[in-house]
């Protein structure tokens, strides 16, 4: 299963985007995860809720736009990855 | 695209004639008076490779498909203009400087825009040149320096009437294989560490003075070619250790050289404007749109460092919850974001011009950068007013290293218990850099002086329009809406109130 990680630009970021991405890394780890807008999951990680990273031609993806704590972005990971 | 690594590595390759302070500088990638200044424009590349970044730092080149770094691409829509003011904002929050790069952005779409309009009028070539031109910027990832303001003379006279004809940057000889220019260009961000020169004119010309519409790229190290690093306050700082200079790492501003151009060649492909002196003054307005549209992204993004450092210098002086401290922080953010508003509006606003090429709307893109020549000086008193006289009466770097003195300074200059003192030190020098010295003068002046706006944004606003609907409003002109809306003529509806 591969997970592909998408950014927006990061031009005025509310909260520390990377957060996200390494909960992703430290709770996935037999999962590739790679940089992309395309992938079986795509999670998208804006910096604000103008939402610049979100691209809608994902099939599966989540979108991340606000500071989350551990918990809840792998419950979301997780709750994308079940429907598979 | 390069690393930023690579982008100093490409300076080591080049060999300008470079003058600072009676001397010629070796490498300006490892110079202590320019490495800084060469940082900063390392992070316009650097960025681009990070897929946190990519998103505004990257763009696809439409001459030829390819990823390329954005301040290298043509923008093709109002979103290009977006991402361009976005990606100045990170840049800004990362360098906590100028990075200098956006100035040859503004250009060659400047020229792209231009050149198009000259071959219609006058079917020349220049409309090539010009994309055969940016291809190869793009496809090496270079930084062209962006070179507009002629040292000027007697202002009260035209190019054409100074005693010395060099002092606007003109055509001395005409090649078969090119022209020669000679000239100089006053304070140009970024020229001593990019790759090449694009060079503009400075203003509207006249039919006597073609030999002035000249516009042209040549690399830095060009023979003939010639710099002089400027000066700036506190920059022999940068000698001294890395605590007294606030920003050691990016430096402050653009590092703004006079660039000298004594019988340059250059060849036609390079040539994009020459003796079409009425189309002048459309690259000076269309390059100065681009530039002040860019305003409202670079310097609030400069000004997020700066609201931190006031905000972290508070907090280390223990002062952070008094409610007039709360108060004037908040005004700083007020004024920033009102200027961020500005830039993304002129951008939001922007058009696609006959080029196929987007331009930010004028009038918005003028009072940008007219509010930058106010509001950053308000949210610097602000700084300053938080920072306290401490801002400038700090110790020295040197002094703190000194053991005869440092534990002195440790035991005076701490701030709250928790805090280590050279990290108040630190943060009071920042605040320092960021609110004093070359970063307000390059507000007020940079991209064009106050005035300049002000006779743009007169020129635009629609003066007579205003004046019309407030006829329309005092009941002095028939409004067309009111009978519709009471069925009645206004001077039926108000003739039995009589």
């Amino acid at each position: 299963m591969k997970i592909a990680i998408k950014y927006c630009g990061g031009c005025n970021e509310s909260y520390p985007r990377e957060e996200v991405e390494r909960v992703i890394r430290k709770n996935f780890p037999n999962f590739e995860i790679f940089y992309s807008s395309s992938g079986d999951l795509v999670v998208f990680i804006s910096g604000c809720k103008k939402g610049c990273a979100f691209v809608n031609e994902a099939k599966k993806f989540v979108h991340f736009d606000c500071r989350k704590g551990e918990e809840e972005i792998v419950k979301e990971i997780k709750k994308a990855l079940s429907e598979f | 695209m390069m690393s930023g690594k690579e982008y100093i590595e490409s300076l080591r390759k080049l060999k300008p004639k470079v003058y600072f302070m009676g001397r010629r500088i070796e490498s300006v990638a490892d110079d202590p008076i320019t490495a800084p200044h060469v940082n900063a424009a390392a992070m316009t590349y650097e960025l681009a490779l990070d897929p946190r970044y990519e998103d505004v730092m990257t763009a696809t080149s439409h001459l030829t498909g390819e990823k390329v770094n954005r301040f290298t691409h043509i923008h093709q829509s109002v979103e290009d203009l977006v991402k361009k003011v976005r990606m100045l904002r990170l840049l800004g929050q990362k360098t906590g400087s100028c990075f200098q790069r956006c100035v040859g952005c503004d250009a060659i779409n400047a020229l792209y825009i231009t050149c198009y309009d000259i071959d219609r009028k006058y079917g020349t070539d220049y409309f090539e040149r010009i994309k055969e031109y940016v291809k190869y910027v793009q496809k090496n990832d270079l930084m062209p320096a962006g070179a507009m303001t002629d040292v000027k003379g007697d202002r009260s006279k035209r190019p054409g009437q100074q005693v010395d004809k060099d002092l606007y940057v003109r055509v001395v000889e005409k090649r078969e294989d090119g022209i020669v220019v000679r000239g100089a260009k006053a304070h140009i961000t970024g020229a001593v560490n990019s790759h090449e020169i694009i060079a503009m004119p400075t203003r509207a010309l006249g039919a006597d003075e073609k030999e002035y519409a000249v516009s042209f790229a040549v690399p830095v190290d060009a023979e003939g070619v010639t710099m002089i690093f400027g000066r700036q306050t506190n920059d022999l700082r940068r000698l001294d250790g890395d605590m007294d200079c606030g920003n050691a790492k990016y430096a402050t501003v653009g590092g703004e050289a006079l660039v000298i151009f004594n019988d340059v060649f250059v060849p036609w492909e390079r040539v994009f404007m020459c003796g079409e002196y009425d189309f002048a003054a459309q690259l000076v307005e269309v390059f100065a749109t681009f530039h002040r549209q860019n305003y409202g992204g670079c310097k609030v993004g400069v000004a997020d460092v700066l609201i931190g450092a006031t905000a972290n210098v508070a907090e280390m002086q223990g002062i952070a919850n008094a409610s007039h401290v709360v108060d004037k922080i908040t005004e700083m953010i007020h004024l920033a974001e009102t200027c961020w508003c500005c830039s993304l509006a002129c951008s939001y606003e922007g058009y696609r011009t006959p080029s196929g090429a987007y331009m930010p709307n004028p009038l918005l893109a003028n009072v940008t950068k007219l509010n930058i020549t106010r509001f950053p000086y308000e949210w610097s008193r602000l700084a300053q007013d938080i920072t306290g006289g401490i801002v400038i009466t700090l110790p020295s770097e040197k002094d703190y290293r000194n053991p005869e003195t440092r534990d002195l300074i440790e035991k005076y200059m701490k701030g709250v218990a928790e805090v280590p003192t050279e990290q108040r030190m630190r943060m009071i020098r920042l605040v320092e850099n960021l609110s004093i010295g070359a970063e307000l003068p390059e507000s007020m002046h940079g991209a064009g002086s106050p005035q300049a706006q002000k006779i743009m944004i007169a020129r635009r606003s629609n003066l007579e329009m205003k004046k019309e609907i407030a006829r329309i409003i005092a009941g002095i002109k028939h409004d067309e809406h009111f009978r519709r809306i009471r069925g009645v003529s206004e001077e039926e509806f108000f003739a039995k109130f009589k």
